[in-house]
């Protein structure tokens, strides 16, 4: 599951310079309990942050961390446990509270307005309601001299929306940072940063925590915790397994910790597809985005039969465009599709599903599936829209929860009841009940993305084995990941979007990383 | 192999599937209505009223006599169309609120037929009356249906301004060249051209059996047939709708238009069955009455069969308050919405946020 | 025609719309959608018939909006904010509340002949004397210029001050909002209120400076045109000012043509549907115009995982 970053970034830009020295406080959490109904996030749980200390909380999703952090930074009030901040208890009601205080969080789905400029987002918040006149020259001063103060570059005056989505993250740093914040908790950091980003942002890291800042990083990435965490708080299911300093622990105790056994990985051994047939083909394909950007520009490949085409990119360059491209969810401006030589470019999704192309989109709540219907009528749904499980106009329910009940054994959904709301599934199983839906009509072409967002190692294992499977029964399948590893684990191919094209491509077997995350990050050889 | 997944709470706030109506929310209700007596009460009392006195009007008003109980029938037969008319399209997130200019539409084009085909045979031109009513109401609501998928206008906006437009152009059809000069009304369409009455003594007539007929055609419609799925769908999530295959454009022609019809058939029903004629107050207020009957019955078609009748004999009974106790026949209204605005805010009727439009 | 009348007309015509205009868009700005704009400004107009009733005095009568807008606007506010209701539901039904109240109260307190008082016209010197809009525009009554002004101040609240930006976001992002430390309730009720207390005037202005008087449902539709000019005019107070102009237009017209011999031929009823035709294009023709992004969707707050 992880990948050798490159050890020199391509172009080390400094992003944030030691700026002036602040104390931190030390912030201890004692026998923090959070409940929600049934489900017991916090279980008695004890955190401790040094000052100027860079602590990493690990855990699996759902493990308790952003719960946790959460409280902290007063958005959720914990049922039991006391916040000490330099010893002293603390009641945090509100962010407001938080930030009082001088501690804040940057959220894994960053609370910025993309309408608005930096500046604007930069000040949030940071004067009371009542203040008099909102000057934008003023703001603007003052934005530019904190982002100078602490050597973050950043232009004040641009729209967040037009931003990529790590210069976006500074600016949510340097909110807070211009509020006096002496704590930072950064939640998920990395998840839609490649390498290189990677890379700068542990460098603004070390420079915050050099200068008295205290940091606190939620992840799930055993290799982070290894590249730049002093400590470790290790949470599973809620509870604290561990607690270790730097040198004392290596990825196997953490992954012991975080899973309770040791971690496998699946790969793909390399397979000879029998007969190479495209059989898709996509041929300087140009799509628009929302905004009227040209967010796909003339992009060229094909898919064989029997292979998996890992798509690699940072978030932004495209791959939601392209993906909905080839779903018929958005219609490419030139350019053309085809699936064995007929040409689907402009085909809806009714008709693709009815060729054979599956779709898994990466925002599996928003758009595969509908919490509210039940588990039968989701499984069956794309079934329906074709004219299945109709019989004189009616709707034939009882082959619908066969084949539901077929799909629950054969995925094992739990709980596998097919009148249930589809909503009462847990995450993971609701992704399942998405793949067992695509899946299962036998795809002779699948377009996935984002395949184990947000499901625990186990489930993760269980996709990777399917989607290996399907490339078994000659499926052409493209993956889109942000993550770097598991496309590399699982692809026979695999291409970089940049910009929209494709700065780079090859076999597996011959590419290496170092060179597929410098085509990430725009300095690739192109190819 | 067994995979341990937690539940995410968030996913948890999920309405219950329709099978279950809980205790605890039949007992909200029972309260909310309970306040909502109160506070009418409390209105009634500041008009200078005696509340009980008021209350007992609107009872004996709605239920106190067999012919009573007719009339409430008679009224429940449009709110049960009404309700209807919203409930479809609602259940695919597009707020039809045109129902009352739907209506309007339905009982200019049934007493125009009427009027203009007087030589076909009674029965006949009483059919045929009906039908132009339920065709005329689709298409009044299709248009904004069409303006939706066209040029995405609000619907909201739409249907309110076309129901101002329905109910100026029913004026000009009672004032205009169809008005009889006796009283502010169209001329009487051909005796015999009417909807039989089904309980001798009242004013039931045929058309609740149209209505009852209609809301378990829309029950089938809505629960068993993949058109029902699709807009149930749509409703709750239209980018997964559009992404498992639906045309969105197909779902929004069809709820729209089968508003329309059910809206258009409470039109003629109320000229054919009831007026014979076009009169000036024909509707009071039964489209907008008709989103109340359809939220209490949560959409569903089955239930608002009752939802329409309790509406309606409050709504009958009200007209009795002006002769018992010298209040406002609006005070009916205002019964009616405390009534549903209470159950929305104690979250008995909650409609789900869409997720996407 | 008379270009100068049609264009005075047009202006008295305008001034409720504008002020329900205006008090919508601070509500949807914040992200509160009020489709009980309608009712609102119905009971404004009570009040100021109410106040007409008992006082004789214009300018009591006008003030007492405010007490009415302020409880309206608390009642809402509560249903939209607190309580988290679906927005276009609860304003529907608002509105049949208020049709219902008004009417009964009405029927109560303010029946039988009364005296039908009106501001009178204003005039501003100078100005006035412009040809053909300067009669139009600068001979109007107190509440007229008063609408005015206000389109400027809402303008100015929203775009330069810090509590506009905050209403913004709050109507954008209120997530954002919050991890920020703004407290989107309280914001929000605010602009509720403050935006129902500006319709609430409107309904005031329909009767003080119109028709001397209430009837039932006076307002005819007239909130839910404020709804399309809010939309059309992308939120723009000033932009608004032409929206509500345009509404004016089309029902002063409908006046006029209805003399005009050569369209007499058309019945007055159809006429009298100009203006909701008027309304329908410009709703159809606002493509592009988009919510801010909370609007509608009622803020769970910080327990929301």
């Amino acid at each position: 599951m992880s990948a050798q970053w490159p050890s020199e970034p391509a172009e080390a830009e400094e992003i944030i310079q030691p700026g002036p020295r602040v104390t931190a406080p030390e912030i201890a959490m004692r026998s923090i309990v959070k409940r929600y109904g049934p489900v017991i996030a916090d279980d008695d749980v004890d955190f401790d942050l040094r000052p100027g200390e860079i602590h990493a909380l690990l855990g699996e999703n759902g493990a308790g961390k952003t719960t946790l952090m959460k409280i902290l930074f007063g958005m959720v009030q914990p049922d039991a446990g006391q916040i000490l901040i330099n010893g002293e208890p603390v009641e945090f009601k509100s962010p407001r509270d938080a930030l009082d205080r001088r501690i804040g969080m940057v959220h894994q789905h960053f609370m910025l307005v993309p309408q608005f400029s930096v500046a604007e987002n930069v000040v949030l918040g940071s004067k009371s309601f009542w203040g008099p006149r909102l000057r934008a020259a003023e703001i603007e001063k003052s934005v530019r001299a904190a982002a100078q103060q602490f050597g973050i570059h950043l232009d004040p005056v641009q729209r967040v929306g037009d931003l990529p989505i790590d210069v976006q993250q500074r600016v949510e740093i340097l909110k807070l940072l211009y509020r006096g914040a002496t704590t930072l908790i950064l939640d998920e950091p990395t998840a839609a940063l490649g390498p290189a980003e990677i890379e700068q942002l542990f460098l603004s890291l070390r420079d915050l925590s050099s200068s008295g800042h205290s940091v606190v990083i939620i992840t799930h990435k055993l290799s982070e915790v290894m590249d730049i965490a002093d400590r470790v708080t290790v949470l599973r299911h809620g509870k604290v397994v561990k607690v270790a300093e730097r040198g004392t622990f290596d990825k196997n105790d953490l992954a012991t910790a975080m899973v309770g056994h040791a971690l496998v990985e699946v790969t793909s051994t390399p397979h000879e597809a029998d007969t190479r047939e495209c059989r898709l083909m996509v041929r300087d394909l140009v799509v628009k985005g929302d905004k009227g950007h040209t967010a796909v520009d003339g992009v060229t490949f094909g898919v064989q039969s029997g292979e998996i085409l890992g798509i690699a990119g940072v978030e932004g360059n495209g791959q939601v465009e392209l993906a909905q491209a080839l779903a018929g969810l958005r219609h490419p401006v030139s350019g053309k599709i085809e699936f064995n030589g007929r040409d689907i470019t402009r085909a809806t999704p009714r008709e693709l599903h009815q060729y054979g192309v599956s779709i898994i989109t990466e925002d599996r709540l928003n758009w595969d599936l509908i919490p509210e219907l039940t588990v039968a009528e989701n499984l069956g749904l794309s079934e329906v829209a074709s004219g299945g499980y109709v019989k004189r106009g009616l709707l034939r329910r009882r082959e619908m929860r066969v084949n539901a009940e077929r799909l629950l054994h054969e995925f094992d959904i739990q709980p596998p009841l097919p009148q249930l709301a589809a909503g009462a599934l847990s995450g993971g199983n609701q992704q399942k009940m998405v793949l067992a839906r695509e899946l299962s009509r036998q795809p002779s072409v699948l377009v996935v993305a984002q395949p184990t967002r947000g499901l625990d190692v186990a489930a993760s294992e269980f996709v990777h084995r399917r989607l290996l499977e399907l490339r078994e029964g000659n499926c052409a399948v493209v993956l889109f990941s942000l993550d770097l590893g598991e496309l590399l684990s699982l692809s026979d191919r695999v291409v970089v979007l940049y910009r929209g094209c494709i700065a780079y491509g090859g076999p597996v077997g011959q590419v290496t990383t170092a060179e597929v995350a410098r085509a990430m990050a725009g300095t690739g050889v192109a190819s | 192999m067994s995979v341990t997944n937690e539940l995410q709470p968030h996913v948890a706030t999920i309405e219950t599937p329709r099978k279950q109506v809980p205790l605890r929310s039949a007992a909200t209700s029972f309260v909310s209505l309970v306040a909502a007596v109160l506070l009418t009460g409390l209105l009634i009392w500041v008009l200078g009223a005696n509340p009980v006195q008021a209350y007992q009007g609107l009872l004996s008003g709605a239920l106190g006599s067999g012919y009573n109980v007719g009339l409430t029938l008679t009224v429940a037969t449009p709110l049960m169309l009404t309700g209807l008319a919203a409930a479809i399209p609602f259940s695919a997130r597009l707020w039809n609120v045109g129902g009352e200019g739907q209506l309007y539409v339905g009982a200019v084009a049934s007493v125009l037929v009427a009027l203009t085909f007087v030589h076909l045979p009674a029965p006949v031109l009483a059919a045929l009356a009906v039908i132009s009513g339920i065709l005329a109401g689709a298409a009044w609501a299709m248009i904004a249906g069409l303006l939706r998928i066209l040029v995405d206008a609000n619907e909201v906006i739409v249907t309110l301004m076309l129901n101002f437009i329905a109910l100026d152009a029913a004026d000009y059809v009672i004032t205009g060249p169809w008005a009889q000069n006796v009283s502010p009304q169209t001329r009487n369409i051909p005796k015999g051209v009417t909807l039989p009455t089904i309980w001798p003594g009242t004013t039931v007539n045929l058309g609740l059996v149209l209505a009852l007929l209609f809301a378990v055609l829309a029950f089938v419609l809505m629960r068993n047939t993949p058109l029902g799925l699709s807009i149930r769908a749509t409703g709750f999530n239209s980018k997964a709708a559009r992404l498992a295959g639906f045309s969105i454009t197909r779902i929004t022609l069809v709820a729209f238009g089968a508003a329309g019809a059910c809206a258009g058939l409470a039109g003629a029903i109320e000229v054919v069955g009831v007026y014979h004629a076009l009169v000036p107050d024909l509707s009071a207020n039964y489209g907008y009455i008709g989103i109340a009957v359809a939220l209490l019955a949560r959409l569903s078609p089955l239930w608002i069969i009752p939802s329409a009748i309790f509406f309606a004999a409050i709504t009958v009974g009200g007209n009795n308050l002006t002769a018992t106790s010298g209040i406002s026949t609006s005070t009916s209204l205002i019964i009616e919405a405390v009534f549903i605005i209470l159950l929305l805010a104690f979250h008995v009727i909650r409609l789900q946020r869409p997720r996407a439009s | 025609m008379n270009i100068t009348t049609v264009l005075t007309s047009a202006v008295t015509l305008m001034i409720p719309v504008l002020w329900a205009s205006l008090g919508e868009t601070i509500g949807e700005e914040a992200g509160v959608l009020n489709i009980g704009v309608e009712g609102v400004m119905l009971s404004g107009a009570f009040a100021a018939a109410l106040g007409l009733h008992f006082t004789q005095d214009l300018a009591v009568s006008a003030l007492m909006a405010i007490p009415a807008g302020l409880l309206v606007g608390c009642i809402l506010s509560y249903l939209y904010v607190s309580r988290g209701t679906d927005q276009i539901v609860t304003g529907l039904l608002f509105n049949l509340l208020a049709l219902g109240t008004t009417s009964a109260l009405y029927e109560k307190y303010l029946t039988g002949a009364g005296q039908i008082l009106t501001f009178n016209q204003v005039e501003i010197p100078v100005v006035s004397r412009i040809p053909i809009i300067g009669s139009a525009f600068f001979n109007q009554t107190i509440p007229s210029y008063a609408a005015f002004l206000t389109a400027g101040v809402v303008f100015y609240l929203l775009r330069y001050t810090w509590f506009g930006l905050y209403l913004r976001i709050v109507g954008e992002r209120p997530d954002a909002g919050e991890a920020a430390g703004l407290d989107v309730r309280a914001l929000r009720w605010g602009a509720v209120v403050v935006g129902c207390t500006l319709a609430a005037f409107g309904g005031a202005s329909l009767v003080l400076i119109q028709t001397g008087g209430f009837v039932a449902n006076i307002t005819s539709g007239q909130g839910f045109i404020a709804l399309a000019v809010v939309i059309l005019c992308r939120w723009n107070p000033l932009w608004i000012i032409a929206g509500a102009g345009l509404f004016g237009l089309a029902d002063a017209l409908q006046f006029q043509l209805q003399s005009v011999s050569s369209l007499s031929g058309v019945p007055h009823d159809l006429w009298l549907a100009v203006p909701y035709i008027v309304t329908i294009v410009a709703v159809s023709s606002a493509k592009g115009s988009r919510y801010p992004a909370a609007v509608g969707v009622p803020y769970r707050g910080r327990e929301a995982a």
